[in-house]
């Protein structure tokens, strides 16, 4: 038992993978757990970037309904697109 | 040493570290770390636990269950995150439409907003953990003799078989 809650505490620790795609730590910093904090602070993520789908996703769900051809091309981040400038 | 993508290092002795105990977003991030894992744990260890003991007798039927069970922990967990992104959608999502026909919820909830997304995420990483847990405690419980259960149930008749199975998994005679 004592094992199993040590293996637990350390797995829980480490897991921030899933945070970062559901939330990305927020709304307000509220799901942002210490790992996910250190990775952003080297690695960070701007709104509406290419890294994280939830735009594209968020789209296809909300013109298409379902998946569709959409996510077939790499997409075009908003300030790209608002730019003018084309996705190279 | 100067190099050109860092040019030349300079010693700021503890400065980092008085520069992250100011900062209020890292002292949220310890606090929801903990809230995480806590919740998480509380989760899933008894789920794991009461499926590993229903599941613990070598049958067909249980190593079926206990592969349907174990599936999630071999998958991605950036995959399962959207899956569950899919799942918890505010105004598609599959979670509102089954609480809305339930007659739970009345309008849509908000799974990953202010109110919802620690909890949201406590279970999804709950649900991918599950099944990892449950093959240790079935790994545990396949190691208690039957006359610990055998000793237990004459002790107590009306006891269920689970209550004597917690303390030899806690406390494995030597």
């Amino acid at each position: 038992m004592k094992m199993i809650l040590m293996l637990a505490l350390v797995i829980s620790f480490m897991d921030y993978q899933s945070i970062m795609v559901l939330t990305e730590g927020g709304p307000m910093n509220q799901t942002n757990v210490m790992f996910l904090y250190i990775y952003q602070l080297f690695f960070p993520i701007t709104a509406g970037s290419s890294v994280v789908p939830g735009v594209w996703l968020w789209r296809s769900l909300q013109f298409g309904g379902s998946v569709d051809h959409r996510w077939c091309h790499w997409p075009v981040s908003d300030s790209r697109q608002a730019a003018g400038r084309s996705d190279r | 040493m100067t190099t050109r993508a860092t040019g030349t290092p300079k010693f700021v002795g503890f400065a980092n570290f008085a520069r992250i105990a100011r900062d209020t977003v890292f002292k949220t991030a310890i606090v929801n770390t903990f809230v995480y894992v806590g919740g998480k744990l509380l989760l899933t260890l008894p789920i794991a636990f009461m499926l590993a003991f229903l599941l613990s007798k070598n049958t067909r039927l249980n190593a079926t269950g206990q592969s349907i069970i174990f599936t999630p922990t071999i998958m991605s967990s950036a995959v399962m995150a959207l899956i569950f992104y899919l799942l918890f959608n505010t105004y598609n999502g599959e979670i509102n439409r089954f609480l809305t026909w339930l007659g739970i919820i009345d309008e849509n909830v908000n799974w990953l907003g202010v109110k919802y997304a620690m909890l949201t995420c406590i279970i999804i990483a709950a649900w991918g953990g599950i099944g990892n847990y449950m093959v240790y405690f079935i790994a545990g419980l396949t190691g208690i003799s039957t006359e610990v259960y055998e000793s237990a149930n004459w002790m107590v008749r009306m006891q269920p078989r689970s209550c004597s199975a917690l303390p030899s998994l806690c406390w494995p005679p030597s």
